[in-house]
C-alpha cells in the first residue's frame, strides 16, 4: 500500500515525461477497441434481432383439402404432444380466407373473381426456444411431414439458415479482427513502454543496486500500460457511443420510411466493464512484453 | 562478519581478476582494499555486494553464503549493505530528498519514518538545506555526500565504498573520510577500495593490499 503511492507517482512522472508516446499508445488502444466494438455491436444487435425474429418463426402445416374433421382432430392431438411444440392453432379454410381478406382491406377488388375458397386449412405451430435453431426446426418439420393429412410444410428454412450464416460470419470476423488488432495494440504499446524503459535504464540500474526487486522496478511500467489501456478503453466507449447515436438516428429515419421500427441497442453495462478491463489488459500485456525483454 | 575462502574470479580464459582470496573482516572493522588499477579491488567489492559471482570459493556475509544465493534473494541482501559508488549513481530527475528516500521506500518503510530518517541522515552529511535540489545542481562533493546518505539510511551493518573520493579534491576527500569514520564509530563495518595511498596512510586503519588479483599484505 505504501509502495502503491510511489508507483502511481512514478506513473504520472513517466506520463508527463513521455506524453506524446503515451498519447500514441492510448489512441492505438482506443482505435483497436472501436473497431472491435463496432463488430461487437453489430453482432449483439443482429443476435438480438435474430432472437426476436426466431420467436416469430412458426411452422405451418397445410392440410389436404377434404381431410375429414375426425382426422383433423386426431392430428391436432398429435401436434400438441409433439416435443418442442409450445402452441398449436388450427386455422380453418374459412378463417384463412377471412384473414386474407382482412390483409387486403381496401383492395377487395383483387378477390372478386376468386370463386371457391382456394386456401387450405392449416395448423400454426409455435416452437419452444430450444427448438428454434434451423437444424431443430428442420428436424421437427421432417417428423411432421409424414403425418396423415399433411400436404405441405412451410417454415422459412432458407431465411433462418441465411441469418444464422451471417451471424456466424460476423462472430468469426469480429473474433479474428479483435485478435489481430489486439495483437497490434500489444506490439505498439510494447514499443512505447520500451522507449520509456530505455530512457530510464540508468535509473533502473540504480534501483537494482540499492535493493529494488524485479517486481518493484516493473510495477510502475505495468501500471502505466494498464492506465493507458484503461483510458484507451474509455475513449473507445465514448467513440462507439457517438457512432451508435448516429446509427440510431439514421435507422429511425429509415424506419419511418419503411413503416416498421428497427431498434438497435448499445453495449450493455457488463460489456462496457469488460471493455475497460480488456483495454487495461492489453496495456498491461504490452508493458509486460516489453519489460520482460529489457529487464 | 565478512569471510572469504579461496575465492577465484576471472573474466574469460586469460583475465584472472582474483586468485585464491581468503580473508576475514570483523564486525565493526574499518578496512581498505588498496592496490594499483586492475589489482582486483573493485571486483572484490562487487563480489561482496552480490554484483558478481565467484568461480569457486565461498563468500560468507553475516554467515550467509552469497555465492549460492538465488538472484531473487540479492535485492534483500543489498538492503542490508550500503554501497558508495565512485560515480555516485544518483537518480538525476529526483531531488536530494527523494534520492535518499527511495532506498527506504524499497525497504518498505512508512512515509513518516522516511521523512524523519532522511532528514536525519541529510543533516549528518550536511545537506538538509539542499534536500529539494536536483543532483545536477550540486557539486561533486555534495553529490557524493548524497550517495553516502543513501547508503546509510537503512542502517546497514556493512558499508562498501568503491573509490568514494576518486572524483573529489583533497578537502572534500577529507570530509568524506571523516563521515565514514563517524559511521564506523557507530558500529558499521566499513570497507573502502581505493588507490589513494595518502588517504590510506592518513586514516590509519587495516590495509589489505592487492596485486594482480592476489592478496599481497593484510589478508586472513
Amino acid at each position: 500500500m505504501r509502495q502503491l503511492r510511489y508507483f502511481f507517482k512514478e506513473v504520472l512522472l513517466n506520463l508527463r515525461a513521455n506524453t506524446s508516446t503515451a498519447v500514441i499508445s492510448m489512441v492505438t488502444i482506443a482505435f483497436t477497441m472501436v473497431l472491435f466494438g463496432l463488430f461487437l455491436l453489430l453482432y449483439l444487435n443482429l443476435n438480438a434481432l435474430v432472437g426476436s425474429l426466431r420467436q416469430e418463426i412458426k411452422v405451418i402445416l397445410y392440410l389436404r383439402d377434404g381431410t375429414p374433421g375426425k382426422e383433423i382432430a386426431s392430428l391436432h392431438e398429435k401436434l400438441r404432444d409433439q416435443p418442442g411444440v409450445s402452441n398449436v392453432t388450427y386455422i380453418s379454410k374459412e378463417k384463412a380466407l377471412e384473414d386474407f381478406r382482412r390483409s387486403l382491406e381496401g383492395q377487395d377488388i383483387l378477390l372478386r373473381g376468386l370463386g371457391d375458397n382456394p386456401l387450405p386449412a392449416s395448423f400454426e405451430l409455435t416452437l419452444e426456444k430450444t427448438f428454434q435453431s434451423s437444424e431443430a426446426i428442420q428436424r421437427t418439420a421432417q417428423q411432421l411431414k409424414g403425418l396423415k393429412g399433411v400436404d405441405d410444410i412451410q417454415y422459412g428454412r432458407e431465411w433462418v439458415e441465411n441469418v444464422n450464416a451471417v451471424l456466424e460470419m460476423v462472430r468469426v470476423g469480429s473474433t479474428l479482427i479483435g485478435l489481430i488488432l489486439g495483437l497490434a495494440a500489444v506490439v505498439i504499446i510494447s514499443s512505447t513502454i520500451r522507449l520509456t524503459v530505455l530512457s530510464r535504464l540508468e535509473d533502473i540500474e540504480v534501483l537494482q543496486l540499492i535493493g529494488a526487486t524485479r517486481a518493484y522496478i516493473q510495477m510502475p511500467f505495468l501500471l502505466e500500460g494498464a492506465f493507458l489501456g484503461l483510458i484507451g478503453g474509455a475513449v473507445s466507449i465514448l467513440l462507439l457511443r457517438a457512432v451508435y447515436e448516429l446509427a440510431e438516428s439514421r435507422l429511425a429515419e429509415t424506419s419511418g420510411l419503411l413503416g416498421s421500427a428497427i431498434t438497435v441497442t448499445f453495449l450493455p453495462a457488463p460489456w462496457l466493464v469488460l471493455f475497460l478491463a480488456v483495454g487495461a489488459g492489453l496495456g498491461c500485456a504490452g508493458s509486460l512484453f516489453s519489460i520482460r525483454r529489457l529487464l | 562478519m565478512i569471510q572469504l575462502f579461496h575465492v577465484y574470479k576471472s573474466y574469460g580464459r586469460h583475465r584472472i581478476a582474483l586468485e585464491d582470496i581468503t580473508l576475514r573482516i570483523e564486525k565493526g572493522e574499518f578496512a581498505f582494499f588498496t592496490g594499483s588499477s586492475g589489482a582486483g579491488k573493485t571486483t572484490l567489492l562487487k563480489l561482496l555486494f552480490g554484483l558478481e559471482r565467484p568461480e569457486s570459493g565461498q563468500i560468507l556475509i553475516q554467515n550467509r553464503n552469497i555465492g549460492r544465493m538465488k538472484e531473487s534473494e540479492l535485492p534483500h541482501l543489498r538492503r542490508t549493505i550500503g554501497f558508495i559508488f565512485q560515480d555516485f549513481k544518483l537518480l538525476q530527475k529526483k531531488t536530494v530528498f527523494d534520492n535518499v528516500a527511495v532506498a527506504m521506500q524499497i525497504a518498505g518503510a512508512s512515509p513518516a519514518e522516511i521523512r524523519r530518517r532522511v532528514s536525519e541522515v541529510l543533516g549528518a552529511v550536511g545537506l538538509e538545506h539542499k534536500k529539494e535540489i536536483l543532483p545536477l545542481m550540486l557539486s561533486a562533493g555534495e553529490q557524493q555526500r548524497v550517495c553516502v546518505a543513501r547508503s546509510i539510511v537503512n542502517h546497514p551493518t556493512i558499508l562498501l565504498a568503491d573509490e568514494p573520493t576518486g572524483n573529489l579534491d583533497a578537502d572534500l576527500t577529507a570530509d568524506i573520510f571523516e563521515l565514514l569514520k563517524t559511521i564506523n564509530a557507530k558500529g558499521t563495518t566499513v570497507v573502502v577500495a581505493t588507490h589513494n595511498r595518502d588517504i590510506v596512510s592518513r586514516v590509519r586503519r587495516r590495509v589489505i593490499v592487492l596485486k594482480q588479483g592476489r592478496i599481497l599484505d593484510g589478508g586472513a
